[in-house]
Order: C-alpha cells, then structure tokens, then sequence
C-alpha cells in the first residue's frame, strides 16, 4: 500500500511540474500567437522580452526584500505580479514606435530575418549590462515555503504560478468572448479596412494588444526566475518553443496556445522519465508533422 | 533591382543568341572584361600569395573567410535565386562535421578524401530528407519546418552525451592527405597555412567557378523563374516543387562543404557553434549582408562579417553580438539588396542617370510611392 501511495505521489508531483512549465511557456507562446494574428508580426524576438523580464524581475526581488519589515514579504509579490509586466510593456511600446513599426508590412520572412537582428541586439544588451553574471531571486520561493503532498513536499510558490496562469487564461478568454474590445480585436484581425471605416481607433488596438502580449511575456520572464536563474541566452531556447507552441497550436489562437504549452510541458516532464535525452524532440517532430499536415495549426484560423 | 535586371539580361543573350551573332560575342568579351572577372582574378592572386607572407593569423582569417563564403553562396542558391528563407542550414554545416567528428573517433578512417567524401554523403542524404519534406511549403512555413528539423538534430547531437560528447563536442585531429599526415611531417602551423589553407582556397575557386555556370545554367534561369512568379513557372511546364527541391539539395550540400572545411579548420566540432538555429541566422545575415540578388554578394558579405567580427571580438567582445543585431536589422529593412547589391546599383545608376537620381532609387523610402523595398525573395502569396 505505501508503495503505491508513493507512486501516487510522484505522479501528482510529476503532474504539477508539467503545468508549472506549461504556465510559463503559455504565457510566453500566447503574445507571440497574438503579436502574429493580430498585428501581422512574425516576432523572433519575443522571447528576448522574458529574458528582459527575468533579469530585471531577479534584480527587484532582491532590492524587494531588503525593503522594512511587512513590504519586504509582499514586495517581491508585487515585482512580479504588476512592476515588471508593466515596466516590460513599457519598454515593448517604445520598441514598438522605434524599430517593430517599419516591419508591419514587411513580408513574413524578412520580418523572421529582422527581428533575429533585434534578438541578437537585445541579446548584446543583456550581456553588456549583466555580462556572464547568472542572477537570481529565489525569495518569493521561501517566502511561500512548502506544502506537503503525502510524504513529500512541494513549493507553495510554483502552485501559485500554475494559479496565476489559469486567471491570466481564462482573463483572455473573457476578455475576447464577451467584452466589446475583445469582439473589436478579433474583427480587426479579420478585416481591418472595415473595422476603420465604423470609426474605430485601429491603431490604439493594435498597442493595446501589443502591450498585453510584451506584457505577459515580462511575466513569464518574473514567475520563472524565482525557480531558475536569469542567464543571457536564454530567450534564445525559449523562442524555438514558443514557436513550436504556436505553430502546433495555430498561429494567432489562444485555444492552440493552451493546448500547445499543455503538450510541450507534459512531453518535457514525462519525456525525461521514457526518453531523457530526447524529450524535446518529440515537441520538433509534433511542429514538423503539424506544419506538414495542416500548416495553420490544430486550432488554426483566428477565432479564439 | 537594376543590377539585377542587368545581370538577367547578359545571361539572356549568351543563352538566346545561340546563332553566332556578332553581337552576342562582343557581350560575351565585355562580360570577360568586367570588374567582376577582374576581382575575382585579383581575388585569386592575393589568394594564392597570401601564406607565403608568414602571417598564420592572416591565413587563418582568409580561410575562414573562403570557408564562409562557400556557406554563403551555397545558402543563396535558395534565398536569393528560389526564393526560400531556411532556417535550418546549420544542420548540413555542423552535420558534415559531426560525419567527420564521428569517424575520426570510433573507426580508423584518416584519410581526407574518405572523411570528406562520407561526409558530403551523409549532408546530401540529409538534404535531400529535409529538402523532401519543407519544399511541400513556402515562405515562412519552409522557414518554420527546417527550423524544427534541424533543432531536432542538434538536440539529438548535443544529448547524446555518450556518444557524441554532447556540449563539449569532438576533437577532429588533422587528416592524412593521399596517405601523408602533413600536419605530423610538416609539423601544425606549415600543415595550416599550405596544406589546409590551399585545401580550402582551391575548394572555394572550385565552388565558385562551377556554381556561376550552373547558377547561369537553364536550371539557374529555372530557380528564378520559380522565384519570381510560381504559379507561371508551373502553367509553363516546369515542375516547381521538384526543382525547389533539387535546389535544397544543392544548397545544402554546398553548405556542407563549407562545414567540413571548417570543422578541419577549427579542429573541433560542438553542438552550439557547429548545429544551433542561431547560426542558421548568421548565415542568413551574411547572405542578406552581402545581397542575395546577386550571385557574388553572399561571399563579399562573408568577407565583411568575419572581418568585423574579427575586429570586434578584439576589440570590444562584449559588443559583438550588439553590433551584429543591429546591422542585421538595418540591413534588413533599409538596404535589403545589400552591401554588393547596393554598390551595384550605385555603380550601374550613376553611369547612366547621374548621382541624384541614383541616390533616390537606391533608396526607395525617399520616394515612398514604390511601395515596399524587400528585393523579390519568396514569390509565393
């Protein structure tokens, strides 16, 4: 009986690694869908706003928690939750208005070619700023503490990212479903020569998707670093999943980006267990055959 | 475009005057005559001097230079004549040095032409397999599948540990050449400049010689009409998606050599330099550096990129890939026909229209009614 209670454990605990690494690549691969299907941008670089995310997000924790007394266990809560997203996006509209806009009506490839140059340039100030240097702030983790699952114990923490991931889910979905903005959004991806001419603001929508999706993926970079450690080049691995992500998924559906990061979290955790040099392999091989057999993705089109 | 509306037309001459016609001859000597011919002549004389000046470092830089200039234009044989973005071209340039990586280490084969030879094998196989699958798509979707296959490779290399010593690579160690092992005789900085270096200058001469012919071959004028409209090159007879894929083949298995080479010129091969999508992009970058509308921009790009990064990584390291990114995106987006593309241009417009003239369609954005400035890569819709 213990054995299978230990069993049982393992797969719970198994279980709940898979969503936690689901959580961040969703939050990655879903703006990078959205960047695609509604502002025509085949976005390399988007991955480079995690990194950004992750570096800046390990730098506050660590200032966060030399703040007095009660800030210093809600502060770096904060960091990740609202101070790094928004500073993310802000810096993802600035780019937007210098170096993404001449790219818009770009052909697909050359937009792929373009936006490596602004992967490798952020890559460059990464490592200008931060060097070789591996930053870390695991507070949030300590703070959190463990709770126990049977015999073994588990971070508050990372059941509190799979929660947040969930709200930032079923938030999209809300919002495309049943508010006007979202319902706007998607007509504009459709058409938006008509969505102009019924006196809509085409261009303020367009930022406001572009601010969630850089957004969102600055809060990747912050929920992540806690477990992990902020490197330079690590966009550079992320963005070929999040790629792998959405085209399995379908370009520009937030469906196919949930069922996507799903599939690439549980085949990265039970893979190892099966295959452990060739989990991710599978994740190529699925991208490939979906591109083959239907190239728009599982969910593809652009209803969400 | 000019210079490339100039580069169709010469080529169409010497194919449609197929009658002796005084005035095909004379374009023929003309063409003989070109700067062109005469750099590449002056190219081949510095070339061939170059190591008896004794400066290994020199040496080393011009090889690396042939060698990616190799990768180059064998990479443009898809971008800028079929029209096809890959971003998987690094699985041929580190997939023949793994081919070489691998028999070095667990069979006896020393020789050159053995490593060499299985190697090509094995990177046309593999391009042929990859070429096979991704030409079912265009655009970004080829893009997209070589991309996944080639990650699949490099994770299958790089975590395989046992067998392929993982991040840290393998060692190749200098090959014997017709039965001589030079570097032992000569000892390895003789074997480096003379043996090796002339091994890759005469390779590159090889490639470039016979790729201009074939490039300028019916099946050169075949891949540019597949380029420029599809759907027409399909009315008309030619079987697109088999000719996208012989180009792949091509393309891949130039890249190849340019690997093989490499891998003997640094003398190890590991998963992140040799296998990664980032070098894929490099060699897209130095392609576009150079202008992929044109048969010899690709090396002349190979060229400026080595030399920078040489400088660079003395100079300032932590700049590198700073610069790099930067020069990528501006290239991309404000001078898509590149370094030689755009000197081309340049040279031919103020010939015939006057500087100012030329200056405003060099750079189109100042007149803006010519819409978008990408050079005609991918013809698909």
């Amino acid at each position: 009986m213990v054995n299978i209670d230990a069993v049982l454990i393992d797969q719970v605990v198994r279980f709940l690694n898979s969503l936690y690494y689901a959580s961040i690549i969703f939050l990655l691969a879903v703006g990078l869908s959205f960047v695609y299907g509604y502002l025509n941008l085949l976005n390399l670089a988007h991955a480079s706003f995690l990194s950004l995310g992750a570096f800046i997000g390990a730098e506050l924790i660590i200032v966060a928690t030399q703040l007095p007394s009660a800030l210093s266990t809600i502060g770096p809560f904060l960091v990740i939750l609202l101070v790094v997203p928004i500073l993310i996006a802000v810096i993802g509209v600035v780019f937007e208005y210098s170096i993404f806009r001449p790219l818009y009506d770009m052909e697909e490839t050359f937009q792929l070619l373009a936006t490596f140059g602004i992967v490798l340039m952020l890559e460059g100030i990464l490592e200008l700023i931060w060097g070789g240097e591996t930053v870390s702030g695991t507070a949030p983790n300590t703070i959190l503490g463990t709770v126990s699952i049977g015999t073994r114990t588990f971070p508050v923490y990372v059941l509190g990212v799979i929660l947040v991931t969930a709200g930032v889910a079923v938030g999209l979905y809300y919002f495309f479903e049943r508010t006007r903005l979202g319902r706007i959004t998607i007509a504009m991806a459709e058409d938006p020569d008509i969505v102009r001419t019924c006196g809509i603001d085409v261009r303020s929508i367009h930022l406001l998707i572009l601010l969630l999706s850089v957004g969102l993926a600055g809060l990747a970079g912050a929920l992540w670093v806690p477990n992990a450690s902020a490197t330079v080049g690590i966009s550079l691995n992320f963005i070929i999943l999040a790629f792998a992500v959405v085209v399995i998924g379908g370009l520009g559906s937030l469906k196919g980006a949930i069922v996507g990061s799903l599939f690439v979290g549980f085949v990265r955790t039970y893979g190892l267990i099966f295959f452990p040099s060739l989990s991710l392999v599978f994740v190529f091989l699925l991208m490939a055959v979906v591109v083959l057999i239907k190239p728009t993705g599982i969910y593809g089109g652009l209803e969400t | 475009m000019s210079d490339d509306e100039q580069f169709n037309n010469s080529q169409q001459n010497s194919l449609t005057g197929t009658g002796i016609s005084e005035f095909a001859t004379k374009e023929r000597v003309h063409n003989l005559l070109n700067w062109r011919v005469l750099g590449f002549i002056g190219l081949v004389i510095v070339g061939a001097i170059l190591p008896y000046l004794q400066f290994r470092f020199l040496t080393f830089l011009a090889a690396e230079i042939f060698i990616f200039a190799i990768v180059g234009l064998g990479y443009n044989v898809l971008l800028g004549y079929t029209g096809l973005l890959s971003f998987g071209h690094a699985a041929f340039f580190g997939g023949a040095g793994y081919t070489i990586g691998l028999l070095l280490e667990y069979t006896q084969i020393q020789s050159f032409v053995l490593l060499a030879g299985s190697a090509l094998v094995i990177v046309f196989l593999l391009s042929a397999i990859m070429g096979f699958v991704s030409v079912r798509h265009t655009g970004v979707y080829y893009a997209l599948l070589m991309l996944a296959l080639a990650q699949i490779l490099y994770l299958m290399v790089s975590k395989n540990y046992n067998l392929t010593g993982g991040t840290d690579g393998l060692r190749i160690s200098a090959p014997t050449i017709l039965g001589v092992n030079y570097a032992e005789q000569l000892g390895y900085n003789l074997y480096l400049q003379f043996i090796l270096y002339f091994i890759i200058f005469v390779t590159f001469i090889t490639v470039v010689v016979l790729l201009y012919q074939f490039m300028n071959s019916p099946f050169g004028l075949t891949l540019r009409t597949i380029r420029e409209n599809p759907e027409r090159a399909e009315a008309i007879g030619i079987p697109v998606k088999r000719y996208r894929w012989y180009a792949s083949i091509l393309s891949g298995v130039i890249v190849g050599i340019g690997g093989l080479l490499y891998a003997f010129l640094i003398g190890r091969v590991t998963p992140g330099s040799t296998l990664y999508w980032t070098l894929s992009g490099e060699i897209a970058f130095m392609t576009i550096l150079g202008g992929p509308t044109t048969f010899f921009g690709p090396a002349v790009g190979a060229g400026v990129f080595i030399v920078l990064r040489t400088i660079i990584l003395d100079v300032a390291p932590e700049m590198w890939l700073l610069v790099l990114g930067t020069v990528l995106y501006f290239v991309v987006v404000f001078f898509p026909s590149g370094i030689y593309g755009g000197l081309r241009a340049v040279l031919s417009g103020i010939r015939e229209n006057g500087v100012r003239e030329t200056l405003r369609t060099v750079w189109p954005r100042q007149t803006s009614d010519t819409g978008s400035t990408t050079p005609t890569q991918g013809g698909e819709q």
